[in-house]
């Protein structure tokens, strides 16, 4: 594991997010390093999917700052958290199942050439597509122009992976990411996210599956009822520890630096 | 941690019924997707047969043929594309009466020249579509009742401008631009219309707004969260068809010489049948403008020729609502292979 005395990649001050007379984050501080693989836990309606959409772009914070690389980062919609480097994947992924791979890949993204670069440029696209997939993240698809309908949930997971990519993602957000999956994709899942951290990316990983968590993060920070309860190395806790902060037996306010 | 070697491509599980991969299934599939076109050569033999002392076959039927699908041609290539957005426009009539009363009032009681009032007509139904993109986009209200809603409204507003009453059009110049100016002997008014499916096909197929809107309709949520302006997607296509339902709408007063208040649509389901039967998802994002040209001419050759063979209106209105029909069951058949083939 990389020595935490770097500066934090992504660091949040104060976010908060009520939804009408619900405070679902409530002034949360929160620091992300570089190339570590960072989970997100909490129970259900802790915050973590808000805290989430507010980093992405997604969401509207009411009060606070978020830095990218200590620098004060104005994020407002999705395209400025691209801009910054942020790129999330969404629990349902966000693919457009009726589009193929490279158009999904691209999407909101697309490459184009000729005057004013107003065509499209689909041959770059689909080239730039399978050295993406094959290259960082060993995924072989017969054919990158088949509809993402057709794919197993695993490949969907990889082809989101690969448009974070694309889009120069260094920081990577995944939203239970194997929720929905079963034994097998889960697997690959798992190896995708420790491919993307040798790769040199900074993964924010969301889950509910403590074992899981505990294979794969390096860091794991514990939300409860929109507070950051705190974050704790891998190597230095317990399930224990974490269980007890996940339900508000433990707390304390203030992050591990 | 895990072993680092390359993600398998997993077959999706499935119970496969036996009759998935059967040869009739299969046929029926090849029929489904090639059905349009092949009715439409049917039609032709037909028509060829019982029609022949009608002079189906001379060169001014088939130019009449090519100057009756101008008006289908725009009206499809309005909704097809406003369609594929994921939305749905039901403003078609009031649209075109505004802008036949405005060419009638502009052009016979202002008496400006021909391009003028076009270029006038098209920006005041550009203008129209952004009032109706106001409703569905700002106010977020369902595409469907916004549409219907604007429709009584802009029909409304086009008796206001008429007094209730038709105008005339007496001068011949708008007629001599649609219909008597001809390069290789093809009405002007038909190239527009050919210039307009060319321009929608490369934009479909070839530009990001293109790709935006078939994301947005397919899936507008994953089409926002990946940085798509879907809510600008949608103003742009009910400008598009609000301006494509103008052109039909200015093309046909030409051609009938009188300003309608209920003229170039044929009712909803009559101008809705042809982008339905060709295959434009009525669930959005799915479906290729290229097939309308099929759907277009399928549905020219069949009312020309009920109109050669002096069909009564009744039958006329009838088979309009039976190719709605036809279209609307092969679109759940459509749906279902798509379904099942996934």
């Amino acid at each position: 594991m990389k020595e935490s005395s770097s500066v934090p990649i992504l660091e949040c001050r104060g976010v908060s997010k009520a939804f009408g007379a619900v405070q679902a984050v409530n002034k949360v501080n929160w620091k992300i390093y570089p190339g570590e693989v960072t989970a997100l836990v909490g129970d259900n309606g802790a915050g973590k999917s808000t805290l989430i959409k507010l980093i992405a772009g997604a969401l509207v914070r009411d009060e606070g700052e978020i830095y990218v690389k200590g620098q004060l980062a104005d994020i407002n919609t999705p395209q400025d958290a691209f801009r910054y480097g942020i790129a999330t994947i969404y629990q349902d992924l966000a693919l457009v199942e009726t589009r193929d791979v490279v158009m999904n890949m691209f999407l909101g993204n697309e490459l184009t050439h000729g005057p004013f670069g107003l065509f499209l440029d689909h041959k770059r696209m689909q080239r730039e597509a399978e050295r993406i997939l094959h290259e960082e993240i060993h995924l072989h698809l017969p054919s990158v122009r088949q509809l993402v309908s057709r794919l197993s949930g695993g490949q969907r997971q990889a082809v989101a992976v690969g448009r974070a990519l694309l889009r120069g993602g260094e920081i990577i957000i995944m939203d239970e990411p194997t929720a929905a999956l079963g034994v097998e994709q889960t697997a690959e899942v798992l190896r995708l996210i420790d491919t993307l951290r040798s790769r040199g990316k900074t993964v924010v990983v969301i889950s509910h599956n403590l074992t899981q968590i505990f294979q794969i993060a390096d860091r794991i920070s514990v939300m409860f009822h929109g507070e950051m309860v705190g974050t704790r190395r891998t190597v230095e806790t317990t399930r224990e520890e974490i269980v007890s902060m996940i339900v508000g037996v433990k707390t304390d306010s203030l992050a591990v630096a | 941690m895990f072993p680092s070697s390359a993600i398998e491509s997993v077959p999706k599980a499935r119970k496969a019924a036996w009759w998935i991969n059967s040869p009739l299934l299969r046929m029926l599939e090849v029929l489904l997707s090639n059905s349009l076109l092949m009715a439409t050569i049917v039609l032709v033999v037909i028509y060829s047969i019982i029609a022949r002392h009608l002079n189906f076959f001379t060169f001014e039927n088939l130019v009449n043929i090519l100057i009756s699908a101008t008006v289908g041609g725009f009206l499809t290539w309005g909704l097809a594309v406003t369609m594929l957005a994921g939305n749905i426009d039901f403003s078609t009539q009031g649209v075109s009466a505004v802008a036949s009363i405005m060419m009638g009032v502009l052009f016979m009681q202002l008496g400006w020249g021909a391009l003028p009032t076009l270029v006038a007509v098209v920006l005041a139904s550009a203008i129209l579509g952004l009032l109706t993109s106001l409703l569905v986009v700002n106010l977020k209200i369902p595409g469907l009742v916004a549409t219907i809603a604007v429709n009584g409204s802009y029909v409304a507003t086009a008796m206001f401008l008429c007094n209730n009453y038709q105008i005339n059009i007496r001068r011949p110049d708008l007629e001599n631009l649609f219909f008597k100016f001809r390069i290789l002997n093809i009405p002007f008014s038909v190239w527009l219309m050919f210039a307009f499916f060319g321009f929608a096909w490369v934009v479909l197929n070839h530009t990001k707004l293109g790709a935006h809107i078939y994301a947005a309709g397919a899936n507008p949520i994953a089409a926002r969260l990946n940085g798509v302006r879907v809510d600008w997607v949608i103003r742009i296509t009910l400008v598009w068809s609000a301006v494509c339902v103008a052109l039909a709408a200015m093309i046909q007063t030409a051609r009938s010489g009188i300003t309608l208040l209920f003229g170039s649509s044929g009712g909803l389901y009559a101008d809705l049948g042809p982008v339905v039967l060709g295959g434009i998802s009525l669930f959005g994002g799915r479906g290729r403008l290229e097939n309308m040209l099929v759907a277009i001419a399928f549905t020219s050759v069949l009312y020309n020729g009920l109109y050669l063979m002096n069909a009564s209106t009744g039958t006329i209105r009838m088979t309009y609502g039976l190719v709605f029909l036809i279209a609307i069951l092969m679109s759940a058949a459509r749906e279902w292979f798509a379904k099942l083939r996934a």
